[in-house]
C-alpha cells in the first residue's frame, strides 16, 4: 500500500471535457517499449499462466488436486512430479495450479469489496462535506492506524473462517484508503468548472455526483485497485496460511505452504514452491500495475 | 536551538497537547469500533467457555447465568459496551474466554518478547533499507544502482511467511547457525528480526531512495555540487538530511505494521509473543483477547506518532503539519 | 480442548492414558543401560508439543509430561506385567465386596516443602479430588472413579480407608493414574486458578517447580533428599541424576526436530513420522510407547440417517485401509487398531476380524440393502446420497488427524462414498454437536483416556453426551451390563461382547492406534515412557553434562 503515496506524487491527468481517455493504438512503440523492459513481459507473463490456472485449471493439469497415490508421498520435484508430492502422495503442482482459482477468487474479491466500499464512502463523504465528512475521515483515520493485518484478524474473527470471510476481511482492511484517495479526487472534481457550471444550471445533486464527479474521481481509485491486488495476494496467503481460510484439503496456497510446515526437514518443496509461486505473482503483479500507473501519469 | 523559535512561545506546548488529545480519541474509537465489529460477531462466548472445561460434564444452568452475569452478557449491547469501556480505561480488558486469565496480564507477559524483536528488525530496517537507498543513490554506475533499486520491490512482494521458513530451512537446518525456535536469546532473534525487517526495510529503502534522487535534483545539492563538494560529502551532509525527513513521518504506520507482521513471523519460529497471541486468540475466537489487541496496535500507533510529532517540529519546521499527517496516514507497508 | 492449536501440525499427541507395553525404535526401551555409570548434573531441555490448559493432571488429563517429575502417586504400575505396585503407599487390603480399600502409606516420605506425607494429606487429596469432580472443573475420569466415592477414614496417621458405594474394582490401578497424584496440604488449600496454573503445586517426586510460565515454559530442579523411588520401577535410588529440568513449548513439530538434531532439545515430544528417520540417522534415538485408550476414530451421530444406519457405518469400517493409513502417514513401529481400545488396555479384545479392508465387501453391503450408484459414482438410496458429514475442530489433536480424514476421504471415494470434511471452530462445532438432534451431522472423531474398559460403559451409554439419549437398545443393553457387573469374570466377558458389538456394528471407527514418539537426543540417557504415554526423566542423565 505504498502505492497510495506513490499515487499522489503521479497526479492522474483527466481530460476536462470529460470525454473517453485517449488511447493512442501505437501497437509498434508498445511492442518496442515492452522489449525494452522485459520484467515487465516477464511479468504480464506469469500472471497471464497463473490466470489460466485460475479459469482453465485443467489444461494445465490432468491430475487430480485431491486424490494422490499414497505410495508415491513425499517424492522430490521430478519429471513425473513438476513440483513433487505431498504426504499423500498429491501433485503439488496440480494443487498449486487448482489452488489459483481459491486465492485469486479471494483477491478480486478482496479487492472489489476494498473498492466499492471504500469508493462509495469517499464518494459521498466528499460530496457531502461539511461534518459528515468531517467524521467519516475520523474514522477513516482511525482505520488507518490499526495494522491492516490486525484489522483483518479481528474481521475474520468476527465473521468467522473460510476462502470468503478471509477474503473480506482483507478487503475491509482497505476500505480506508479506497475512502481517502477517492475523497481527494471527489474534492478536485468538485471545483472543477463543469461541476460548479453544472450546479449552476440547476441540475441534482445526485445526478451531478453519478454523471460528472464520479466518472472523473474514478480514474485515480481504479490505479489504486490495480496498486492493491499484490498486497491483497499477500494478506490472502497470509491468513490462508496462518490457517483461517479454506480447510484442507482445498489447496489454497497459503495453506500449501502451511502444510508443508511439518515437512520442512525432510521436503523442502513443500514450502518452498507453493511460496515461490506467491512471491511470483504478487511481484507480477506489483510490476504491472506500477507500470500502468507510471503509464497511466503519462499518456492518459 | 533556533528552530524552536519558529514555533512561537507556547505553540510547541499546545501542539503537543492537541495532538495528545487527538491520540485519546483514536483510542477510543479503536475500542469502540472493535467492540463493534466483534460482539456482533454470531457466536456465544459462554458456549465456548464451558466446553473449554470438558464435553459438558455436568454444566448446570446457574454456572451457565453466572457466567453470562459475570461477563455482562445478559444486558442489553449498549450496556455491555459502557461496562467494557469503563473497564478499559482502568486498563482491564476483561479475560480470555477460554483460559480465563486477564488480558492485561496476557499482553503484558508477551509483549517484552514482541518489543525486543520489533525492536531489532527496526534496526536492522533501517541499516539496510537506508543504506541500500544511500548506496543506490551514491554509485554512479547504472548496472548496479538499477540491480539494488530492483531490490526492495521485492522485499515487498515476498512472503514474510516463506522468507522466514527459507531461513529457518537454510540457517537453522542445513547451516545450524541459528536455533529455529524462540525464547533462548539473542541468537533465536536473528532469523525472525530479519524476516521482520525485510518489507520494512524494503518501505524505508523505497521511500528514502526516491526523496534521495528528489534531493539530488534540488536547487540547494546544485549550489552544492557547483561549490565543488564531493558526492559522498553532498549525500551525507544535504541529500541525507532532507531526504530522510519524510521517512519519519512513515516510522508510526511502519511499527504497527511490524507488529502485525509479528503475527505471521512469531508463528512461523514458534516465539512467544503478542503475534503468537494473536494466531491464538483469532483462532480461538478469544474475542476479549482480540479486542485487547486491536487497542493496543492503536496505542503504540498513537505514542510512536506522538513522538514523532513531538521531534518533527524541531527536525523541520518548515513542512507543515497537515502535510506531514497526510503523508503519516497514508503510507502504509504491505503485510 | 486446549486453546492452543495449530492447524495440521499436531499429529499423534500422546493423551494421558495408560499403557503396558514400550517398543522402541532405533535404541533400547529404556536408553542408555550400557553407557557407563551416569553422569550427574547439567540441565536437561524438554521440547513439549503442547502446553495444557491445566499444568496439574487433576485438572486437565492431557499431554504433559511434567507432573511426572515432580508428584507421585499412592500406587504405580509394573513396567512389563501391568501389575499393581506400590509406590507411596506401601501396602494395602480391599475389603472382600469391594467396597473399601484400606491403605499403608510409606514411611519418610516429605513434599518438597517439608512437610510429612500423612494419611490427613491424602484424605484432603481425595476429598478436594471429588470437589472438583463435582463441579465440573476437571476433564479427568476422575468423575468415573470417584463416582460412587463416600469419604475417607484416617485409622491412624500413616494408615486410612477409602469407602466406595458401589464395588470399585478399578480403584487400585486408578489411583496410579497421574490425575491422582497426592500434593501436600498447601496445595489442596490453593485456589483452582493456582493449581491450573502450576503455581502452587508442591508434590513429593524427585524433582521440585521452580517456576511456571503458561504456553512457554515450565522449569523444575532437583530435590537432593529424594529417597522413596517405587522399587522395580526405576533403574536407581536416591535423588534424580540432573540439576534442572526445562520444558520449552514448541508447538512446531518441524521446530522441535531441527532443535533436537541442532542439540538445542535433549528430548522432544510428538516427533512426526517424517523425520523419525533423520533423528534416528543423525544417532539420535526414537523412543515409541503405545498410548492405552479409546482409539481415535469415527462416531455416528445416532439421529441421522446416515450414521444411524448400520449398514453405512458397516460399510464404512470395510472401506477404510488401515494398513494403508499406516504405511502412508506412520510407519512400522505404529501398529494397526484392532479393537475399540488399544491392545495394552486392561480386558482389551482383538475385533480385527471386523477391521479387514473389504471394498467389494462393502459394495456388496451396501447394494444388498437398497442402495444403487448414481450418475456421479456416489451410492444413494430413496434420493439420500451416501455422503456423510464429519464434524471436528480445526486444528484438533483429539480423534483423527486433518491427514487420515483426508486420507479416508480418499479412500472412501474409491468405494463410491462421498465423505465431507466439515471442520469449525469451537464454537461451530458446539453449536453443530449439539443440535445433533437435526441431523446437523453424521460423524464426529474422537479418542479419549479409557484407561480401563469400564469407561465404555459409559461412553456408549445413551445418556453420553455424544449419543444424546438416542434409543439403540441392543448398545445400550451391551453397555448396561458392563457397567452392572460385579465380578472380575463378569466384566471380562461383558467387555468383550461390548467390544465386539461396537466394532461389528460401527459405533465406533477406528482409524489408528495412538502411539507416543519421543526423540532423545544421543549422549542423553535413561529417559523413560510410563504406563500412561508420559515421560519419566528420573533415571535421565547427560553423558556431556559437566
Amino acid at each position: 500500500m505504498t502505492a497510495v503515496e506513490m499515487l499522489r506524487e503521479v497526479p492522474v491527468a483527466v481530460d476536462p471535457r470529460g470525454g473517453a481517455p485517449r488511447r493512442p493504438a501505437r501497437w509498434r512503440e508498445v511492442l518496442g517499449a515492452a522489449l525494452r523492459r522485459p520484467g515487465l513481459v516477464l511479468s504480464v507473463l506469469v500472471l497471464l499462466l497463473v490466470l489460466g490456472w485460475a479459469f482453465a485449471p485443467s489444461w494445465f493439469t490432468s491430475g487430480d488436486p485431491y486424490t494422490g497415490v499414497p505410495r508415491d508421498k513425499l517424492t522430490p520435484p521430478g519429471a513425473q512430479y513438476w513440483f513433487g508430492t505431498d504426504h499423500l502422495g498429491r501433485d503439488l503442482y496440480t494443487r498449486v495450479v487448482y489452488g489459483a482459482s481459491l486465492s485469486l477468487k479471494a483477491t478480486a474479491i478482496a479487492v472489489a469489496v476494498g473498492f466499492v466500499v471504500g469508493t462509495l464512502v469517499g464518494l459521498v463523504s466528499g460530496f457531502v462535506g461539511g461534518r459528515f465528512d468531517g467524521v467519516v475521515m475520523r474514522l477513516v483515520d482511525v482505520l488507518l492506524s490499526i495494522p491492516g493485518l490486525l484489522l483483518s484478524l479481528a474481521v475474520v474473527t468476527a465473521l468467522g473462517f473460510g476462502t470468503v470471510n478471509v477474503a473480506i476481511a482483507v478487503g475491509v482492511a482497505s476500505v480506508a484508503s479506497f475512502a481517502r484517495v477517492m475523497r481527494a479526487d471527489v474534492f478536485r472534481a468538485r471545483t472543477e468548472v463543469f461541476v460548479e457550471a453544472a450546479t449552476v444550471s440547476g441540475v441534482g445533486r445526485a445526478e451531478i455526483l453519478v454523471r460528472h464527479v464520479l466518472p472523473h474521481a474514478l480514474g485515480s481509485v481504479l490505479v489504486l485497485a490495480a496498486l492493491e491486488f499484490g498486497g491483497a495476494i499477500l494478506a490472502v496467503s497470509a491468513l490462508s496460511f496462518l490457517g483461517f481460510g479454506a480447510p484442507p484439503p482445498e489447496p489454497e496456497w497459503g495453506a500449501l505452504v502451511s502444510e508443508g510446515r511439518n515437512y520442512l526437514a525432510s521436503a523442502w518443496w513443500l514450502t518452498t514452491l507453493p511460496g515461490f509461486v506467491v512471491a511470483a505473482s504478487v511481484l507480477a503483479a506489483n510490476r504491472i500495475s506500477r507500470a500502468l500507473d507510471r503509464d497511466g501519469g503519462d499518456r492518459w | 536551538m533556533s528552530r524552536r523559535s519558529a514555533l512561537a512561545n507556547g505553540g510547541y506546548g499546545r501542539y503537543l497537547a492537541r495532538r495528545a488529545v487527538q491520540g485519546v480519541f483514536v483510542l477510543w474509537a479503536a475500542f469502540t469500533l472493535s467492540f463493534v465489529v466483534l460482539y456482533l460477531m454470531p457466536s456465544d462466548p459462554v458456549s465456548i467457555m464451558l466446553n473449554a472445561t470438558g464435553d459438558g460434564v455436568g454444566v448446570d444452568p446457574a454456572a451457565v447465568a453466572a457466567l453470562r452475569a459475570e461477563h455482562h452478557l445478559d444486558s442489553p449491547l449498549v450496556v455491555q459496551y459502557l461496562f467494557a469501556l469503563g473497564d478499559a480505561v482502568r486498563g482491564d480488558f476483561g479475560t480470555s474466554i477460554p483460559t480465563g486469565e486477564p488480558v492485561s496480564r496476557l499482553i503484558a507477559e508477551a509483549l517484552p518478547q514482541t518489543l525486543q524483536l520489533t525492536a531489532l528488525s527496526f534496526v536492522l530496517a533501517v541499516v539496510f533499507g537506508g543504506g541500500l537507498a544511500l548506496l543506490s543513490t551514491s554509485t554512479g554506475w547504472r548496472p548496479l544502482r538499477q540491480a539494488l533499486l530492483s531490490l526492495p520491490p521485492l522485499g515487498v512482494s515476498v512472503p514474510t511467511f516463506w522468507v522466514g521458513l527459507i531461513l529457518l530451512q537454510v540457517f537453522s537446518f542445513r547451516a545450524q547457525l541459528f536455533p529455529a525456535t524462540g525464547n533462548a536469546g539473542f541468537p533465536a532473534l536473528v532469523l525472525p528480526a530479519i524476516t521482520l525487517a525485510v518489507p520494512t526495510g524494503a518501505v524505508f529503502a523505497q521511500v528514502l531512495a526516491k526523496n534521495l534522487a528528489a534531493a539530488w535534483r534540488s536547487p540547494y545539492v546544485e549550489t552544492a555540487r557547483a561549490k565543488g563538494l564531493g558526492r559522498t560529502r553532498i549525500q551525507l551532509r544535504h541529500a541525507l538530511r532532507n531526504g530522510s525527513i519524510p521517512v519519519l513521518t512513515i516510522i508510526g504506520i511502519t511499527v504497527g505494521q511490524m507488529l502485525a507482521g509479528a503475527v505471521v513471523v512469531e508463528t512461523v519460529f514458534s516465539r512467544n509473543g503478542i503475534g503468537r497471541l494473536t494466531e491464538e486468540s483469532v483462532a480461538a475466537q478469544d474475542i476479549p483477547v482480540i479486542q485487547g489487541l486491536v487497542v493496543l496496535s492503536a496505542l503504540v500507533f498513537v505514542l510512536v506518532n506522538l513522538v514523532v510529532d513531538a521531534i518533527y517540529p524541531l527536525v523541520d519546521p518548515r513542512i507543515g503539519r497537515l502535510e506531514r499527517r497526510r503523508v503519516a496516514r497514508t503510507e502504509e507497508v504491505p503485510a | 480442548m486446549t486453546t492452543r492449536r495449530r492447524r495440521t501440525l499436531r499429529t499423534g499427541t500422546a493423551a494421558g492414558a495408560l499403557l503396558l507395553a514400550l517398543a522402541a525404535c532405533g535404541g533400547p526401551g529404556q536408553a542408555g543401560q550400557s553407557a557407563g555409570p551416569p553422569v550427574e548434573g547439567g540441565q536437561l531441555t524438554y521440547a513439549l508439543s503442547v502446553f495444557p490448559k491445566c499444568v496439574d493432571p487433576a485438572l486437565q488429563a492431557r499431554g504433559l509430561s511434567a507432573p511426572q517429575q515432580f508428584v507421585e502417586t499412592l500406587t504405580d504400575q509394573d513396567r512389563t506385567t501391568g501389575e499393581i505396585v506400590p509406590r507411596l503407599a506401601e501396602s494395602w487390603e480391599v475389603s472382600p465386596d469391594a467396597r473399601s480399600v484400606t491403605f499403608h502409606l510409606r514411611q519418610g516420605v516429605t513434599f518438597s516443602d517439608g512437610t510429612p506425607l500423612t494419611a490427613d494429606v491424602v484424605k484432603a487429596n481425595i476429598d478436594s479430588l471429588k470437589a472438583l469432580s463435582a463441579e465440573g472443573k476437571t476433564d479427568t475420569p476422575l468423575i468415573s472413579s470417584l463416582n460412587s466415592y463416600q469419604g475417607t477414614t484416617v485409622l491412624d496417621p500413616a494408615t486410612f480407608r477409602v469407602d466406595f458405594g458401589d464395588p470399585e474394582l478399578g480403584f487400585l490401578r486408578n489411583v496410579s493414574d497421574p490425575y491422582f497424584g497426592i500434593y501436600a496440604a498447601s496445595t489442596v488449600a490453593s485456589s483452582y486458578d493456582d493449581r491450573c496454573a502450576g503455581t502452587s503445586l508442591v508434590g513429593t517426586g524427585p524433582y521440585v517447580v521452580d517456576n511456571v510460565v503458561k504456553n512457554q515454559k515450565i522449569e523444575l530442579s532437583k530435590r537432593a533428599d529424594y529417597d522413596w523411588a517405587p522399587a522395580g520401577v526405576t533403574n536407581h535410588t536416591g535423588a534424580g541424576h540432573l540439576d534442572k529440568i526445562v520444558f520449552e513449548v514448541v508447538p512446531e513439530s518441524g521446530v522441535r526436530v531441527g532443535g533436537l538434531l541442532s542439540g538445542q532439545f535433549d528430548v522432544a515430544d510428538d516427533i512426526p513420522v517424517t523425520d523419525q528417520d533423520s533423528i534416528t540417522g543423525a544417532g539420535n534415538q526414537l523412543l515409541t510407547g503405545l498410548v492405552p485408550n479409546l482409539v481415535p476414530g469415527l462416531r455416528q451421530n445416532p439421529f441421522s440417517p446416515l450414521g444411524g444406519d448400520a449398514v453405512v457405518r458397516t460399510a464404512i469400517q470395510k472401506s477404510i485401509d488401515r494398513a494403508e493409513i499406516r504405511d502412508t502417514l506412520y510407519n512400522d513401529h505404529y501398529s494397526l487398531p484392532t479393537s475399540v481400545v488399544a491392545s495394552n488396555t486392561p480386558y482389551y479384545t482383538d475385533e480385527s476380524r471386523f477391521l479387514q479392508y473389504d471394498p467389494e465387501g462393502a459394495k456388496k453391503l451396501l447394494s444388498d440393502n437398497g442402495w444403487t450408484t448414481g450418475a456421479d459414482g456416489v451410492w444413494q438410496k430413496d434420493g439420500l446420497r451416501l455422503a456423510p458429514r464429519v464434524i471436528y475442530v480445526s486444528g484438533t489433536v483429539q480423534g483423527a488427524t486433518q491427514q487420515e480424514l483426508e486420507l479416508i476421504q480418499q479412500q472412501l471415494k474409491r468405494v463410491g462414498i462421498e465423505l465431507q470434511l466439515l471442520p469449525g471452530t469451537q464454537t461451530e462445532y458446539t453449536a453443530v454437536y449439539n443440535d445433533k438432534k437435526n441431523n446437523s451431522y453424521d460423524f464426529l472423531t474422537g479418542s479419549g483416556p479409557a484407561k480401563d474398559v469400564d469407561f465404555l460403559a459409559g461412553l456408549f451409554n445413551k445418556t453420553n453426551p455424544a449419543l444424546g439419549g438416542a434409543d439403540q437398545p441392543e448398545l445400550q443393553a451391551a453397555s448396561e451390563r458392563l457397567n452392572l457387573a460385579s465380578t472380575d469374570a463378569e466384566r471380562r466377558a461383558a467387555a468383550a461382547d461390548l467390544q465386539e458389538l461396537i466394532i461389528s456394528k460401527g459405533y465406533w471407527i477406528p482409524v489408528r492406534e495412538q502411539t507416543k514418539a519421543v526423540g532423545i537426543r544421543s549422549g542423553v540417557q535413561g529417559v523413560a515412557i510410563d504406563p500412561y504415554g508420559a515421560t519419566v526423566l528420573y533415571d535421565a542423565w547427560k553423558q556431556d553434562a559437566s
